[in-house]
């Protein structure tokens, strides 16, 4: 059979496609070419070219702190998230208690608690735990929000090891513990990868959970970015900006290069 | 490699909420023998094989490895090679490392390690193989790879399940002999699983029939298939003809019968069936046929007239489905150039007479 398309509705296709692409990705293009623009207000299309911004926003102590700050609170997510949620997959898939396959199907059904709520119900939940460093509060939130994401990229890779590959270790004499990092892991690595980077970046850019539980020492970038546009609304926002995309797609491409991202996605 | 004995003493598995799979099996294995746990699907053999590996906890029961009892032992401490399906190799791993896994677990020194694992490769002859990935090899290939990875660490039994179910019939046919002679030559314990009775019959010392979670009977491959011992088993090993039948007369070992469709039976070892109602088989490689002289004539013991309903031709044999007088069915096999119609196969609707050995008549208790 031939699946090419041809003719019209080979030309509406790709119409709609471009049309889509456009639509995603116009906004960034615009902030991009804002974050150059030689002129003191956000104006269209962006006037001149400039570096200007940029020698600016890496002065601000408020931006480069917060975007410390939330790098760190990123990555302390991700390893948590790590921690706690390959551990659960395993237990989802291998496991045998009562309850399982209803939560294997909340895991894998789309992630459907809203965060405005889930951020929330956190804060009243600190509210009797004052005594709690904010750093942490922040940690707990966005871990309780990112942990689904690796959960279930590794719950799908996990489902396409073949189990056989665990016994067949265990007759060869391996523990369990060997088990899992020399066989186990090596076959799940891409879905860990795919699920840290998911947990990277909804903490990294995460509004709703930290609008709730962050202080004034302790600002993820997000909130940095809202309340400077609440003060000046010139091309410094567009600039700061293109350094979170710049950033994120970092991530991204060092990820690749350690374990071949593209082959986990098309799993 | 020193062999060693396995014994299963009334092992039973329950499965949660499930019929029972394996029900108050007991069976030995003689030390370097190979036994064959033959049975149809869903009998309970690869859940007898995954509890003398220790994958399965038994519900019930004591597994006996070397006069020693295992059946608490951890899996990783039971030291047995074992053969799946699918071969089951570390995809993530070359085949020297796949190898090299079990030593490595047993915290074998590099070098040792090295040259083990090409004796190892050396032995299934995939030695310029070693730096492959499992992915680049044929089924056959990995299949050996997973053999090599299993001898390597001089199990004290080899294990295996449907080993060769995903290979084509000639390469199963020769990895069949493969495996049978590597077993022999290192002496070495083997419990396999398979639901086809050729390759029991051909790599086997002793054959365990399993049905329905029961062992039904253990014997070696030959006495199986003259001797089995209850109705299943002469179902399903190779095919027979039934009989039911009434003793008429006792005569030491030997009996006269009457069967329910009119035949007359002669049996000359009765074993050790009593009582009246048995059931007779007769192989149907033991079933002559030829052409019927005249309608009347007579039959004696161990004769039979019957209505030939289809020949069908296999090669150097035929397969003659015949019915008799009461409807009864019984089927031939004869090599396609012996006796009776020469060259000439006869055709449906053929009337012929059938006949057979006093010897070839194995009775059957009924229980
Ligand atoms: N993990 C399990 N949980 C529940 N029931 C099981 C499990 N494994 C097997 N069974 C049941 O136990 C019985 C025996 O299964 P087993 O796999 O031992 O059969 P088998 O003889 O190997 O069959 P096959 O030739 O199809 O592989 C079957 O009825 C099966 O459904
Ligand atoms: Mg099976």
């Amino acid at each position: 059979m031939n699946n090419k398309l041809t003719g019209t509705s080979a030309a509406i296709l790709y119409a709609v496609t471009a049309a889509m692409m456009i639509f995603i990705l116009a906004p960034i293009v615009l902030i991009i070419a804002t974050s150059f623009s030689d002129s003191y207000f956000v104006t269209f299309p962006p006037e001149g070219f400039t570096f200007r911004w940029y020698g600016e926003v890496l002065q601000n102590e408020e931006f480069t702190s917060g975007l410390t700050f939330s790098i760190g609170l990123a990555v302390a997510t991700t390893v948590l998230s790590v921690a706690m949620g390959v551990p659960a997959a395993i237990a989802l898939t291998r496991g045998r208690f009562v309850g399982r396959s209803l939560l294997k199907g909340l895991a894998l059904s789309p992630l459907i608690f809203p965060v405005l709520v889930t951020g929330l119900a956190l804060l009243q939940l600190f509210s009797g735990y004052g005594w709690m460093d904010t750093k942490l509060k922040l940690l707990i939130a966005h871990t309780v929000v990112t942990s689904p994401y690796v959960i279930r990229t590794v719950l799908t890779s996990l489902q396409l090891v073949n189990p056989n590959l665990e016994e067949a270790a265990r007759t060869l004499g391996a523990t369990r513990w060997k088990t899992f990092t020399r066989v186990i892991f090596p076959q799940i690595a891409p879905g860990v990868a795919s699920g840290s980077i998911f947990c990277f970046m909804v903490s990294f850019d995460n509004y709703p959970v930290s609008m709730w539980l962050a202080d004034s020492a302790n600002l993820p970038v997000p909130i940095v970015l809202y309340r400077q546009i609440g003060t000046v609304f010139d091309p410094s926002v567009a600039t700061m900006s293109t350094i979170i995309i710049a950033l994120a797609i970092a991530v991204v491409l060092v990820l690749d290069k350690l374990v071949g991202l593209r082959k986990a996605m098309a799993m | 490699m020193k062999s060693v004995e396995v014994r299963l003493e009334k092992l039973t598995k329950h499965y949660l909420g499930q019929v029972i799979a394996v029900d108050n099996v007991s069976l030995t294995v003689k030390a370097g023998e190979i036994l064959a746990l033959l049975g149809p699907s869903g009998c309970g053999k690869t859940t007898c094989l995954r509890m003398i590996a220790g994958l399965v906890d038994p519900t019930s029961g004591e597994i006996v490895v070397g006069g020693k009892p295992t059946t608490h032992t951890p899996v990783h401490r039971r030291n047995v090679g074992m053969l799946f399906q699918n071969y089951a190799l570390f995809p993530h791993m070359t085949v020297a490392e796949n190898v090299a896994f079990g030593l490595e677990m047993r915290g074998v020194g590099k070098a040792a390690r090295e040259k083990r694992v090409r004796d190892a490769l050396d032995l299934v002859q995939l030695n310029t193989f070693g730096d492959r990935l499992p992915a680049q090899l044929s089924g056959g290939q990995q299949q050996r790879v997973a053999l090599a990875r299993a001898l390597v660490i001089e199990p004290s039994m080899l294990l295996l399940d449907e080993p060769l179910g995903a290979l084509d019939k000639g390469l199963r046919e020769s990895m069949q002999v493969e495996i049978r002679s590597l077993q022999q030559r290192l002496g070495l314990t083997t419990i396999m699983v398979t639901h086809d009775q050729d390759e029991a019959l051909t790599m086997a010392d002793q054959i365990a029939v399993m049905h329905q979670g029961n062992l039904e009977q253990i014997a070696p491959a030959g006495e199986i298939y003259r001797k089995p011992k209850t109705r299943f088993v002469a179902g399903f090993i190779g095919a027979s003809n039934f009989f039911e039948a009434t003793v008429t007369a006792r005569n030491g070992h030997a009996a006269q019968l009457a069967a329910a469709s009119g035949v007359s039976l002669q049996a000359e070892d009765m074993g050790s069936v009593q009582g009246d109602k048995v059931i007779v088989t007769v192989r149907p490689e033991a079933v002559t046929v030829a052409p019927l002289v005249g309608e009347g004539q007579t039959t004696g013991a161990n004769m039979a007239v019957a209505t030939v309903e289809q020949v069908v031709y296999r090669g150097f044999m035929l397969h003659y489905y015949l019915r008799l007088a009461n409807g009864e069915p019984m089927v031939a096999y004869r090599q396609t150039q012996t006796e009776g119609f020469g060259n000439v196969v006869s055709a449906a609707g053929d009337r012929v007479l059938l006949s057979w050995a006093s010897d070839a008549n194995h009775v059957i208790q009924i229980n």
